[in-house]
């Protein structure tokens, strides 16, 4: 009897530890966002287009320490990098991902022009801010459209919203949702919003990207 | 004994929730459908309608059970009409129906169908008509109290608890073709569920919402079946 006792003391004592350790566990959510993008319904430009991502912009995180409540950790800097892959990718002839910023000393001659993204902020408001039953996330990017020698031709910055449902056993996944949610709505707002770029599409159509075109066929 | 004593209990248990199942058969729903058409409508071979919910950013959002349940309601059967699934169709359509840009009203259908490739893109889908659902279900009263204690020789409740749920949905069924509303279909629904406690409690649940969709879609239904004398 004593022995049976102390083993079942020691399964006890065991179980609180575990029990503890998984409670501490869950108070922090790591989100990693996954997903495709549909091809917008736009016509394809006929521009050969360089993406540069900076380490910045592809390792972006959001984390949130709570006092009280849940800390987040979510990754945005590979779904962000897919969103500008997939959607440039269908709105323009061609895309070319560039593994440097190019600047006069190493043009990147072989495209028209080059967009690098920048996200400048990422919000999101939680039940636990708004005693609302949704959660709502939100991402300022910023593209600088360039010349192929890295000089600036125009800056485009927009805001891009998602919400979802409260998923009260699946906090990770109303974030997911909501967070592609905006991601999609930043596609949309990439399809749809580009042709109001003006000071970009002028200096495309004043010949500039021809003669560059026509400079790289000399090269060659 | 103790075998034996287990054994009677959960056959108590599995009892009341066979009663309550029964039961909640009883709970009064009310259905009030207002139809009216503006035009006649049928689908014809080919044809297909996408059922679509408002997940803009500002207003409540109609359940996606609702939605499942209109969903179900409508192709089973040998009756059943063609129903696109919403998230095949806003994938096709990208962007012109994301929650930010989707057409607010039948005014903006023109607009939407006059821009490059969306026609074309309708075509190749099948899709003849949008179904747009709006309403939700929400608790309007409630009552009642139950007590419940927990103590190492057992434990129960006792009380009563009530509340009236109110279920009111409007589908809008836009035509592709003609861009413009071909008729208007509402379904309100009320219910009260009870639970009545003691020692255990017994749940007898109205399903306004249920009820609510099973009589839309039916009306839905009725809409789009062949008239007399079309082929």
């Amino acid at each position: 009897m004593g022995f049976e006792n102390i083993g079942i003391s020691r399964i006890t004592k065991r179980l609180a530890l575990l029990c503890v350790i998984s409670m501490l566990a869950s108070c922090t959510n790591n989100v990693a966002i996954r997903g495709t993008f549909p091809k917008p319904l736009v016509a394809k430009q006929p521009i050969v287009l360089g993406l540069y991502y900076s380490n910045e912009f592809k390792n972006f995180k959001y984390i949130r320490d709570s006092y009280q409540g849940t800390d987040w950790y979510i990754e945005l800097g590979y779904p962000s990098v897919q969103l500008f892959d997939q959607i440039f990718g269908s709105m323009f002839e061609s895309v070319e991902q560039l593994k440097s910023r190019p600047d006069e000393m190493s043009p990147a001659l072989h495209v028209n022009a080059i967009a690098a993204p920048k996200i400048n902020d990422f919000a999101m408001l939680a039940p636990d801010d708004s005693a609302l039953d949704f959660f709502s996330v939100s991402f300022k990017y910023q593209i600088d459209f360039l010349t192929p020698e890295g000089n600036l031709i125009h800056t485009w910055s927009f805001v891009a919203y998602g919400k979802a449902r409260w998923h009260f056993f699946d906090e990770d996944e109303s974030v997911r949702e909501a967070t592609m949610m905006a991601l999609r709505d930043a596609a949309a707002t990439l399809a749809l919003d580009y042709h109001k770029q003006v000071p970009f599409i002028d200096w495309l159509d004043r010949g500039s990207h021809t003669q560059l075109t026509e400079t790289v066929s000399d090269n060659y | 004994m103790f075998c034996i004593r287990l054994t009677l209990t959960n056959c108590a248990i599995c009892t009341m929730l066979g009663v309550s199942i029964l039961i909640q058969g009883c709970v009064t729903s009310r259905i009030e459908e207002f139809h009216r058409t503006s035009s006649g409508a049928g689908l014809a071979d080919g044809e297909s309608v996408v059922i679509l919910t408002r997940r803009d950013h500002t207003t409540d959002e109609t359940e996606d059970s609702f939605h499942k349940c209109l969903h179900n309601q409508l192709v089973k059967g040998a009756s059943g009409i063609d129903v696109k699934r919403e998230d095949e169709f806003v994938d096709s359509m990208f962007p012109f129906f994301e929650p930010r840009l989707a057409p607010a009203n039948p005014q903006a259908l023109p607009k939407l169908l006059a821009r490059p490739g969306v026609v074309d893109q309708i075509a190749l889908i099948g899709v003849r008509y949008l179904i747009w659902i709006d309403g939700d279900t929400q608790t309007v009263d409630q009552g009642g109290s139950m007590s419940c204690a927990l103590s190492p020789g057992g434990g129960g409740c006792l009380g009563m608890n009530w509340w009236e749920r109110e279920s009111s949905y409007e589908a809008s069924i836009w035509d592709l073709k003609t861009a413009e509303v071909a008729g208007t279909i509402s379904a309100d629904a009320t219910g009260t569920s009870y639970m009545p406690a003691l020692i255990i409690p017994i749940p007898l649940i109205a399903r306004p919402g249920a009820a609510a969709c099973k009589g839309l879609a039916v009306q839905i239904r009725q809409f789009f079946a062949p008239k007399a004398g079309q082929g």
